[in-house]
Protein backbone atom coordinates (compact mmCIF):
# COMPACT_ATOMS: atom_id res chain seq x y z
CA UNK A 1 0.00 0.00 0.00
CA UNK A 2 3.11 2.53 0.97
CA UNK A 3 4.37 1.74 -2.63
CA UNK A 4 1.83 2.84 -4.76
CA UNK A 5 0.99 5.43 -2.64
CA UNK A 6 5.16 6.92 -2.78
CA UNK A 7 4.48 5.82 -6.30
CA UNK A 8 1.55 8.51 -6.72
CA UNK A 9 3.01 10.74 -4.55
CA UNK A 10 5.98 10.72 -7.04
CA UNK A 11 3.84 10.96 -9.81
CA UNK A 12 1.88 13.59 -9.20
CA UNK A 13 4.86 15.84 -7.80
CA UNK A 14 6.58 15.11 -11.25
CA UNK A 15 3.67 16.42 -13.28
CA UNK A 16 3.15 19.51 -11.15
CA UNK A 17 6.64 20.57 -10.55
CA UNK A 18 9.10 19.10 -13.29
CA UNK A 19 7.20 18.12 -16.78
CA UNK A 20 4.02 20.40 -17.36
CA UNK A 21 5.70 23.40 -16.19
CA UNK A 22 8.67 23.42 -18.31
CA UNK A 23 8.57 24.73 -21.96
CA UNK A 24 11.63 22.66 -22.79
CA UNK A 25 9.80 19.77 -21.34
CA UNK A 26 6.36 20.52 -23.96
CA UNK A 27 9.00 21.30 -26.46
CA UNK A 28 10.64 18.07 -26.44
CA UNK A 29 7.28 16.36 -26.16
CA UNK A 30 5.00 18.13 -28.52
CA UNK A 31 7.26 20.29 -30.49
CA UNK A 32 9.72 17.51 -31.24
CA UNK A 33 7.32 14.68 -32.51
CA UNK A 34 5.54 17.70 -35.33
CA UNK A 35 9.55 18.21 -36.97
CA UNK A 36 9.85 14.89 -36.72
CA UNK A 37 6.47 13.97 -38.98
CA UNK A 38 6.85 16.69 -41.13
CA UNK A 39 10.27 15.87 -42.28
CA UNK A 40 10.43 12.20 -42.44
CA UNK A 41 6.71 12.29 -44.16
CA UNK A 42 8.39 15.02 -46.80
CA UNK A 43 11.14 11.90 -47.35
CA UNK A 44 8.44 9.26 -46.98
CA UNK A 45 6.47 11.27 -50.15
CA UNK A 46 9.39 10.16 -52.30
CA UNK A 47 9.32 6.64 -51.25
CA UNK A 48 6.70 5.74 -53.14
CA UNK A 49 5.61 3.07 -50.25
CA UNK A 50 2.88 3.57 -48.65
CA UNK A 51 3.51 0.56 -46.26
CA UNK A 52 5.98 2.97 -44.80
CA UNK A 53 3.77 5.54 -43.13
CA UNK A 54 4.19 3.26 -39.71
CA UNK A 55 7.75 4.43 -39.67
CA UNK A 56 6.96 7.69 -40.11
CA UNK A 57 3.58 8.08 -37.36
CA UNK A 58 5.15 5.54 -34.73
CA UNK A 59 9.08 6.84 -35.15
CA UNK A 60 8.17 10.50 -34.89
CA UNK A 61 5.69 9.85 -31.84
CA UNK A 62 8.89 7.25 -30.26
CA UNK A 63 11.40 9.94 -30.80
CA UNK A 64 9.06 12.59 -28.96
CA UNK A 65 8.40 10.45 -26.26
CA UNK A 66 11.81 9.33 -25.61
CA UNK A 67 13.29 12.84 -26.16
CA UNK A 68 11.00 14.15 -23.30
CA UNK A 69 12.16 11.22 -21.14
CA UNK A 70 15.85 11.70 -21.27
CA UNK A 71 15.14 15.05 -21.24
CA UNK A 72 13.59 14.90 -18.00
CA UNK A 73 15.16 12.05 -16.39
CA UNK A 74 18.52 13.77 -16.76
CA UNK A 75 17.10 17.26 -15.63
CA UNK A 76 14.75 16.03 -12.86
CA UNK A 77 18.55 14.92 -11.32
CA UNK A 78 20.46 17.93 -12.35
CA UNK A 79 17.55 19.87 -10.07
CA UNK A 80 18.20 18.47 -7.61
CA UNK A 81 21.73 18.11 -7.20
CA UNK A 82 22.21 21.77 -8.22
CA UNK A 83 19.40 22.21 -5.31
CA UNK A 84 20.95 20.51 -3.08
CA UNK A 85 18.09 18.02 -2.75
CA UNK A 86 19.75 15.15 -4.13
CA UNK A 87 21.64 14.02 -0.99
CA UNK A 88 18.37 14.27 1.20
CA UNK A 89 16.50 12.03 -1.54
CA UNK A 90 18.51 9.48 -1.12
CA UNK A 91 19.14 9.81 2.63
CA UNK A 92 15.29 9.65 3.29
CA UNK A 93 13.98 5.70 4.36
CA UNK A 94 12.13 5.82 0.74
CA UNK A 95 14.25 4.09 -1.29
CA UNK A 96 15.91 5.96 -4.04
CA UNK A 97 15.26 3.98 -6.65
CA UNK A 98 10.97 3.90 -5.71
CA UNK A 99 10.86 7.81 -5.99
CA UNK A 100 12.65 7.72 -9.68
CA UNK A 101 10.82 4.77 -10.89
CA UNK A 102 7.67 6.58 -9.51
CA UNK A 103 9.15 10.03 -11.48
CA UNK A 104 10.03 7.71 -14.86
CA UNK A 105 6.48 6.12 -15.07
CA UNK A 106 4.82 9.35 -15.04
CA UNK A 107 7.38 10.47 -17.96
CA UNK A 108 6.92 7.33 -19.68
CA UNK A 109 3.28 7.56 -19.67
CA UNK A 110 2.89 11.64 -20.22
CA UNK A 111 5.45 10.25 -23.23
CA UNK A 112 2.34 8.95 -24.74
CA UNK A 113 1.19 12.51 -26.02
CA UNK A 114 4.12 12.53 -28.41
CA UNK A 115 2.57 9.65 -30.12
CA UNK A 116 -0.94 11.47 -30.14
CA UNK A 117 0.67 14.46 -31.62
CA UNK A 118 2.84 12.31 -34.47
CA UNK A 119 -1.12 10.56 -35.40
CA UNK A 120 -3.02 13.92 -35.14
CA UNK A 121 -0.30 15.81 -37.29
CA UNK A 122 -0.13 12.77 -40.02
CA UNK A 123 -3.67 12.11 -40.01
CA UNK A 124 -5.20 15.63 -39.75
CA UNK A 125 -2.96 18.09 -41.32
CA UNK A 126 -1.15 15.95 -43.60
CA UNK A 127 -4.17 13.93 -44.45
CA UNK A 128 -2.86 10.56 -44.64
CA UNK A 129 -5.09 7.35 -43.65
CA UNK A 130 -4.25 5.34 -40.95
CA UNK A 131 -4.95 1.71 -40.22
CA UNK A 132 -5.10 -0.25 -37.30
CA UNK A 133 -5.11 -3.87 -38.31
CA UNK A 134 -5.10 -5.21 -35.05
CA UNK A 135 -6.07 -2.57 -32.25
CA UNK A 136 -6.13 -4.65 -29.45
CA UNK A 137 -2.35 -5.97 -29.78
CA UNK A 138 -1.49 -2.27 -30.78
CA UNK A 139 -2.63 -1.36 -27.27
CA UNK A 140 -0.78 -3.83 -25.93
CA UNK A 141 2.00 -2.91 -27.27
CA UNK A 142 1.77 0.28 -26.49
CA UNK A 143 1.46 -0.53 -22.90
CA UNK A 144 5.13 -2.69 -23.33
CA UNK A 145 6.58 0.48 -24.75
CA UNK A 146 5.99 2.30 -21.82
CA UNK A 147 7.10 -0.07 -19.61
CA UNK A 148 10.45 -0.25 -21.83
CA UNK A 149 10.79 3.67 -21.81
CA UNK A 150 10.17 3.58 -18.35
CA UNK A 151 12.83 0.85 -17.13
CA UNK A 152 15.60 1.55 -19.80
CA UNK A 153 14.92 5.52 -17.80
CA UNK A 154 15.57 3.82 -14.75
CA UNK A 155 18.36 1.94 -15.99
CA UNK A 156 19.77 4.97 -17.61
CA UNK A 157 19.30 8.14 -14.31
CA UNK A 158 21.80 5.32 -12.44
CA UNK A 159 23.95 7.19 -14.63
CA UNK A 160 22.66 10.30 -14.76
CA UNK A 161 22.97 10.41 -10.57
CA UNK A 162 26.32 9.49 -10.48
CA UNK A 163 27.27 11.79 -13.00
CA UNK A 164 28.05 15.64 -12.75
CA UNK A 165 27.70 15.77 -16.62
CA UNK A 166 24.40 14.53 -16.52
CA UNK A 167 23.15 17.44 -19.22
CA UNK A 168 25.75 16.30 -21.89
CA UNK A 169 24.62 12.67 -21.41
CA UNK A 170 21.28 13.84 -21.66
CA UNK A 171 22.57 14.67 -25.13
CA UNK A 172 24.63 11.87 -25.71
CA UNK A 173 22.25 9.27 -25.27
CA UNK A 174 19.57 11.11 -27.49
CA UNK A 175 20.55 10.08 -31.06
CA UNK A 176 22.26 7.16 -30.43
CA UNK A 177 18.89 5.22 -29.05
CA UNK A 178 17.07 6.84 -32.23
CA UNK A 179 19.36 5.14 -34.61
CA UNK A 180 20.05 1.64 -32.47
CA UNK A 181 16.56 1.26 -32.55
CA UNK A 182 15.85 2.07 -36.21
CA UNK A 183 12.68 4.76 -34.91
CA UNK A 184 12.51 6.11 -38.40
CA UNK A 185 13.89 3.24 -40.77
CA UNK A 186 14.25 -1.02 -40.04
CA UNK A 187 17.31 -1.93 -38.05
CA UNK A 188 18.41 -4.25 -40.86
CA UNK A 189 19.38 -0.98 -43.14
CA UNK A 190 22.01 -0.32 -40.22
CA UNK A 191 25.68 -1.83 -41.02
CA UNK A 192 25.81 -5.44 -39.57
CA UNK A 193 28.00 -4.77 -36.84
CA UNK A 194 25.52 -2.62 -34.98
CA UNK A 195 22.87 -4.59 -35.08
CA UNK A 196 23.17 -6.67 -31.94
CA UNK A 197 23.40 -3.22 -30.21
CA UNK A 198 20.04 -2.92 -31.36
CA UNK A 199 18.74 -5.86 -30.32
CA UNK A 200 19.89 -5.84 -27.04
CA UNK A 201 17.33 -2.70 -26.66
CA UNK A 202 14.11 -3.23 -25.67
CA UNK A 203 12.79 -0.48 -27.79
CA UNK A 204 13.89 -1.85 -30.58
CA UNK A 205 11.48 -4.91 -30.40
CA UNK A 206 8.25 -2.51 -28.48
CA UNK A 207 8.24 -0.64 -32.06
CA UNK A 208 8.36 -3.61 -34.31
CA UNK A 209 5.46 -4.90 -32.01
CA UNK A 210 3.45 -1.89 -32.19
CA UNK A 211 4.35 -1.88 -36.21
CA UNK A 212 3.16 -5.33 -36.46
CA UNK A 213 -0.36 -4.74 -34.75
CA UNK A 214 -0.77 -1.41 -36.83
CA UNK A 215 0.06 -2.83 -40.67
CA UNK A 216 -0.45 -6.32 -40.36
CA UNK A 217 3.25 -7.44 -40.44
CA UNK A 218 4.75 -10.76 -40.70
CA UNK A 219 2.80 -12.74 -37.92
CA UNK A 220 5.89 -12.31 -35.05
CA UNK A 221 4.19 -9.77 -33.06
CA UNK A 222 4.15 -12.01 -29.72
CA UNK A 223 7.68 -12.86 -30.20
CA UNK A 224 8.67 -9.21 -30.47
CA UNK A 225 6.42 -8.71 -27.28
CA UNK A 226 8.20 -11.30 -25.49
CA UNK A 227 11.89 -9.98 -26.32
CA UNK A 228 10.06 -6.20 -25.33
CA UNK A 229 9.23 -7.47 -21.65
CA UNK A 230 12.15 -9.53 -21.22
CA UNK A 231 14.49 -6.95 -21.64
CA UNK A 232 12.77 -4.33 -20.07
CA UNK A 233 12.31 -6.67 -17.14
CA UNK A 234 16.14 -7.11 -16.95
CA UNK A 235 16.79 -3.30 -16.79
CA UNK A 236 14.57 -3.18 -14.49
CA UNK A 237 16.62 -5.45 -12.39
CA UNK A 238 19.98 -3.90 -13.43
CA UNK A 239 18.35 -1.20 -11.98
CA UNK A 240 17.67 -1.83 -8.51
CA UNK A 241 21.46 -3.72 -8.84
CA UNK A 242 22.89 -0.33 -9.45
CA UNK A 243 20.81 2.25 -7.47
CA UNK A 244 22.16 -0.36 -4.52
CA UNK A 245 25.87 -0.18 -5.49
CA UNK A 246 25.19 3.14 -5.89
CA UNK A 247 23.44 4.26 -2.98
CA UNK A 248 26.40 2.66 -1.09
CA UNK A 249 29.17 4.23 -3.11
CA UNK A 250 27.86 7.59 -2.29
CA UNK A 251 27.35 7.08 1.44
CA UNK A 252 31.06 6.00 1.82
CA UNK A 253 32.60 8.52 -0.51
CA UNK A 254 29.82 11.23 0.38
CA UNK A 255 30.24 13.08 -3.78
CA UNK A 256 26.67 12.55 -4.73
CA UNK A 257 26.18 16.46 -3.90
CA UNK A 258 29.54 17.67 -6.36
CA UNK A 259 28.39 19.81 -8.74
CA UNK B 1 42.92 42.89 -29.19
CA UNK B 2 44.33 41.70 -26.02
CA UNK B 3 40.96 41.84 -24.50
CA UNK B 4 39.23 40.19 -27.27
CA UNK B 5 42.00 37.78 -27.67
CA UNK B 6 41.66 37.29 -23.70
CA UNK B 7 38.01 36.61 -23.72
CA UNK B 8 37.89 34.27 -26.50
CA UNK B 9 40.49 31.78 -24.74
CA UNK B 10 38.67 32.30 -21.41
CA UNK B 11 35.01 31.91 -22.25
CA UNK B 12 35.82 29.10 -24.11
CA UNK B 13 38.19 27.09 -21.49
CA UNK B 14 35.34 28.18 -19.45
CA UNK B 15 32.66 26.79 -21.07
CA UNK B 16 34.13 23.34 -21.42
CA UNK B 17 36.17 23.26 -18.40
CA UNK B 18 33.02 23.20 -15.97
CA UNK B 19 32.36 19.62 -17.52
CA UNK B 20 34.82 16.97 -17.81
CA UNK B 21 37.69 17.29 -21.10
CA UNK B 22 35.39 13.78 -22.16
CA UNK B 23 32.54 16.15 -22.39
CA UNK B 24 34.20 18.23 -24.69
CA UNK B 25 35.14 15.19 -26.89
CA UNK B 26 31.15 13.88 -26.44
CA UNK B 27 29.60 17.11 -27.36
CA UNK B 28 31.69 17.73 -29.97
CA UNK B 29 32.34 14.97 -31.86
CA UNK B 30 30.37 11.95 -30.73
CA UNK B 31 27.20 13.36 -30.22
CA UNK B 32 26.85 15.45 -34.02
CA UNK B 33 27.94 12.45 -35.66
CA UNK B 34 25.65 10.33 -34.51
CA UNK B 35 22.94 13.16 -35.24
CA UNK B 36 24.72 13.22 -38.47
CA UNK B 37 23.94 9.42 -39.01
CA UNK B 38 20.69 9.68 -37.84
CA UNK B 39 19.37 11.65 -40.42
CA UNK B 40 21.84 10.50 -43.04
CA UNK B 41 19.72 6.70 -42.36
CA UNK B 42 16.34 8.27 -42.67
CA UNK B 43 16.96 10.07 -46.12
CA UNK B 44 18.48 6.48 -47.35
CA UNK B 45 15.72 4.64 -46.05
CA UNK B 46 13.10 7.04 -47.52
CA UNK B 47 15.01 8.19 -50.48
CA UNK B 48 17.71 6.17 -51.48
CA UNK B 49 21.40 6.15 -51.90
CA UNK B 50 21.90 9.21 -53.63
CA UNK B 51 19.93 11.13 -51.50
CA UNK B 52 21.69 9.49 -48.71
CA UNK B 53 24.94 11.31 -49.63
CA UNK B 54 22.51 14.35 -50.76
CA UNK B 55 21.87 14.45 -46.94
CA UNK B 56 25.12 13.51 -45.92
CA UNK B 57 26.76 17.00 -47.04
CA UNK B 58 23.80 18.48 -45.89
CA UNK B 59 23.93 17.78 -42.41
CA UNK B 60 28.04 18.28 -42.33
CA UNK B 61 27.04 21.92 -43.23
CA UNK B 62 24.11 21.68 -40.53
CA UNK B 63 27.00 20.91 -37.88
CA UNK B 64 28.09 24.41 -38.07
CA UNK B 65 25.48 25.27 -35.73
CA UNK B 66 26.69 23.43 -33.02
CA UNK B 67 29.71 25.90 -33.01
CA UNK B 68 27.90 29.10 -34.12
CA UNK B 69 24.22 28.69 -32.40
CA UNK B 70 24.97 26.42 -29.16
CA UNK B 71 28.60 27.64 -28.67
CA UNK B 72 27.07 31.58 -28.77
CA UNK B 73 24.43 31.08 -26.86
CA UNK B 74 26.14 28.85 -23.90
CA UNK B 75 29.02 31.24 -23.33
CA UNK B 76 26.06 34.15 -22.08
CA UNK B 77 24.23 31.29 -20.88
CA UNK B 78 26.63 29.40 -18.27
CA UNK B 79 27.85 33.11 -16.79
CA UNK B 80 23.78 33.33 -15.93
CA UNK B 81 23.43 29.77 -13.93
CA UNK B 82 26.64 30.79 -12.19
CA UNK B 83 25.68 34.41 -11.20
CA UNK B 84 28.23 36.05 -13.04
CA UNK B 85 26.42 37.65 -15.94
CA UNK B 86 25.97 40.97 -14.16
CA UNK B 87 29.23 41.01 -13.33
CA UNK B 88 30.34 40.82 -17.18
CA UNK B 89 27.39 43.22 -18.15
CA UNK B 90 28.39 45.37 -14.98
CA UNK B 91 32.20 45.52 -15.97
CA UNK B 92 33.34 49.03 -18.06
CA UNK B 93 34.47 46.69 -21.09
CA UNK B 94 32.57 47.81 -23.68
CA UNK B 95 29.88 44.31 -24.12
CA UNK B 96 30.61 44.25 -27.99
CA UNK B 97 34.35 43.56 -27.34
CA UNK B 98 33.40 41.04 -24.73
CA UNK B 99 30.79 39.52 -27.54
CA UNK B 100 32.96 39.63 -30.23
CA UNK B 101 35.65 38.08 -28.04
CA UNK B 102 33.51 35.20 -27.32
CA UNK B 103 32.31 34.24 -31.14
CA UNK B 104 36.11 34.25 -32.12
CA UNK B 105 36.59 30.53 -30.75
CA UNK B 106 33.19 29.43 -32.09
CA UNK B 107 34.76 30.82 -35.96
CA UNK B 108 36.90 27.75 -35.38
CA UNK B 109 34.32 25.46 -33.95
CA UNK B 110 31.92 25.90 -36.61
CA UNK B 111 34.79 25.41 -38.94
CA UNK B 112 35.64 21.85 -36.91
CA UNK B 113 32.54 20.84 -37.38
CA UNK B 114 31.38 21.12 -41.02
CA UNK B 115 35.22 19.97 -41.64
CA UNK B 116 34.36 16.89 -39.72
CA UNK B 117 30.92 16.52 -41.28
CA UNK B 118 32.52 16.38 -44.46
CA UNK B 119 35.39 14.03 -43.29
CA UNK B 120 32.06 11.48 -42.27
CA UNK B 121 30.64 12.07 -45.34
CA UNK B 122 33.35 10.83 -47.61
CA UNK B 123 34.11 7.90 -44.99
CA UNK B 124 31.07 6.46 -44.17
CA UNK B 125 28.63 7.31 -46.84
CA UNK B 126 30.61 7.78 -50.35
CA UNK B 127 30.24 11.01 -50.90
CA UNK B 128 32.80 11.75 -53.87
CA UNK B 129 34.89 14.59 -53.92
CA UNK B 130 37.13 13.20 -56.33
CA UNK B 131 35.75 16.51 -58.97
CA UNK B 132 35.28 19.26 -56.47
CA UNK B 133 36.26 22.98 -56.52
CA UNK B 134 38.21 23.06 -53.52
CA UNK B 135 38.78 26.79 -53.46
CA UNK B 136 34.92 27.78 -54.15
CA UNK B 137 33.83 24.65 -51.28
CA UNK B 138 36.22 26.60 -48.98
CA UNK B 139 34.62 29.92 -49.64
CA UNK B 140 31.04 28.13 -48.98
CA UNK B 141 32.23 27.21 -45.80
CA UNK B 142 33.41 30.09 -44.73
CA UNK B 143 30.17 31.82 -46.12
CA UNK B 144 28.39 29.40 -44.22
CA UNK B 145 30.20 29.90 -40.76
CA UNK B 146 30.02 33.75 -41.27
CA UNK B 147 25.85 33.72 -41.92
CA UNK B 148 25.35 31.38 -39.24
CA UNK B 149 27.65 32.89 -36.43
CA UNK B 150 25.87 35.59 -37.63
CA UNK B 151 22.34 34.37 -36.76
CA UNK B 152 23.44 32.94 -33.58
CA UNK B 153 24.71 36.70 -32.60
CA UNK B 154 20.42 37.73 -33.08
CA UNK B 155 19.93 34.63 -30.04
CA UNK B 156 23.05 35.39 -28.09
CA UNK B 157 21.21 38.54 -27.79
CA UNK B 158 18.20 37.80 -26.67
CA UNK B 159 20.02 35.53 -24.30
CA UNK B 160 20.71 38.20 -22.43
CA UNK B 161 16.64 38.70 -21.55
CA UNK B 162 15.25 35.51 -22.00
CA UNK B 163 15.34 32.77 -19.39
CA UNK B 164 14.78 29.93 -21.68
CA UNK B 165 17.75 29.76 -23.87
CA UNK B 166 17.81 26.22 -24.51
CA UNK B 167 14.17 26.15 -26.13
CA UNK B 168 15.40 29.06 -28.09
CA UNK B 169 18.47 27.12 -29.22
CA UNK B 170 16.67 24.00 -30.19
CA UNK B 171 13.71 25.93 -32.13
CA UNK B 172 16.49 27.23 -34.35
CA UNK B 173 18.21 23.93 -34.57
CA UNK B 174 14.76 22.73 -36.10
CA UNK B 175 14.28 25.57 -38.22
CA UNK B 176 17.64 24.36 -39.93
CA UNK B 177 16.41 20.83 -39.99
CA UNK B 178 13.14 21.60 -42.22
CA UNK B 179 13.93 24.46 -43.94
CA UNK B 180 17.47 24.49 -45.17
CA UNK B 181 17.57 21.88 -47.90
CA UNK B 182 19.38 19.96 -45.33
CA UNK B 183 18.15 16.77 -45.59
CA UNK B 184 15.73 16.76 -48.59
CA UNK B 185 15.86 19.69 -51.48
CA UNK B 186 13.90 22.98 -50.56
CA UNK B 187 11.80 22.15 -53.67
CA UNK B 188 10.02 18.94 -52.22
CA UNK B 189 8.67 21.50 -49.42
CA UNK B 190 5.03 23.07 -50.05
CA UNK B 191 5.70 26.42 -51.88
CA UNK B 192 4.38 28.93 -48.99
CA UNK B 193 7.35 27.26 -46.59
CA UNK B 194 9.82 27.55 -49.20
CA UNK B 195 10.08 31.24 -48.78
CA UNK B 196 11.28 31.01 -45.11
CA UNK B 197 14.48 28.84 -45.99
CA UNK B 198 15.00 31.49 -48.62
CA UNK B 199 15.62 33.95 -45.98
CA UNK B 200 17.71 31.22 -43.38
CA UNK B 201 21.29 31.43 -43.15
CA UNK B 202 22.42 28.06 -44.74
CA UNK B 203 19.89 27.73 -47.73
CA UNK B 204 22.33 29.36 -50.28
CA UNK B 205 25.42 28.35 -49.21
CA UNK B 206 24.81 24.82 -48.93
CA UNK B 207 23.51 24.52 -52.36
CA UNK B 208 26.80 26.69 -53.87
CA UNK B 209 28.69 24.04 -51.51
CA UNK B 210 26.74 20.96 -53.04
CA UNK B 211 27.62 22.04 -57.04
CA UNK B 212 31.03 23.00 -56.02
CA UNK B 213 31.88 19.60 -54.72
CA UNK B 214 30.27 17.91 -58.21
CA UNK B 215 32.81 20.40 -59.86
CA UNK B 216 30.94 23.93 -60.68
CA UNK B 217 32.64 26.76 -60.83
CA UNK B 218 32.70 29.47 -58.75
CA UNK B 219 31.13 31.96 -60.95
CA UNK B 220 27.67 29.48 -61.89
CA UNK B 221 27.26 29.70 -57.93
CA UNK B 222 28.45 33.60 -57.10
CA UNK B 223 24.58 34.09 -56.69
CA UNK B 224 23.91 32.04 -53.83
CA UNK B 225 27.26 32.53 -52.19
CA UNK B 226 26.51 36.12 -52.42
CA UNK B 227 23.02 35.79 -51.11
CA UNK B 228 24.51 33.89 -48.43
CA UNK B 229 26.85 36.25 -47.06
CA UNK B 230 24.43 39.38 -47.73
CA UNK B 231 21.87 37.23 -45.22
CA UNK B 232 24.27 36.87 -42.82
CA UNK B 233 25.61 40.62 -42.65
CA UNK B 234 21.81 41.34 -42.58
CA UNK B 235 21.46 39.40 -39.52
CA UNK B 236 25.15 40.37 -38.04
CA UNK B 237 23.71 44.00 -38.35
CA UNK B 238 20.56 43.15 -36.89
CA UNK B 239 22.55 41.01 -33.73
CA UNK B 240 24.64 43.26 -32.90
CA UNK B 241 22.03 45.87 -32.32
CA UNK B 242 19.80 43.79 -30.99
CA UNK B 243 22.64 42.80 -28.26
CA UNK B 244 23.15 46.78 -27.45
CA UNK B 245 19.78 47.55 -27.14
CA UNK B 246 19.19 44.01 -25.10
CA UNK B 247 22.16 44.83 -22.73
CA UNK B 248 19.99 48.04 -21.84
CA UNK B 249 16.99 46.03 -21.39
CA UNK B 250 18.37 43.28 -19.18
CA UNK B 251 19.83 46.53 -16.69
CA UNK B 252 16.42 48.03 -16.73
CA UNK B 253 14.38 44.75 -16.10
CA UNK B 254 17.51 43.86 -13.63
CA UNK B 255 16.60 40.22 -15.32
CA UNK B 256 20.09 39.41 -15.61
CA UNK B 257 19.76 36.76 -13.21
CA UNK B 258 16.69 35.09 -13.69
CA UNK B 259 16.92 31.79 -14.65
Amino acid sequence: MNFFRILIKEAWFQIICNTLPRRMYLFSLLFVPLIYSFVSFIMFQQSGQASFLSYVVLGSGMIGMWSSIVFSSSADIVRERENRSLELLMATPTPFWLIMGGRLCTNSLLGLLSLGVALLIVRVFLGQPLYFQSPGLFLLALIATVYTFASLSLLISTLFALSRVARVLQNLIEFPLFLLCGMLFPVEILPSFLRPLSWSLAPTWALEAMREAMTGGTGEFWFHILLTVALASLYLWLSALFFAKIERSVRISGTLGSI
Amino acid sequence: MRLIWEEALLSYKALFSWLEPRAFIMLQVIQPMFEFTFFVFIALFFMGPERAQFAAVGNAFRLVSVGSIWGLISSFRQERYSGTLKFVIGTPTPKLLVFLGRSFMHVLDSLFGVLMGLIYARLFFGVDFASANWGGLVLSIFSVVFSMLSFGTIFSALGLVMRDVNLLMNSVYALFIVFCGVNFPVSYLPEFLRLIGQVLPLTHGLEAARALIQGAQISSVLAQLGLEILIGSIYLALGLSLFVWMESVARKQASLDLY
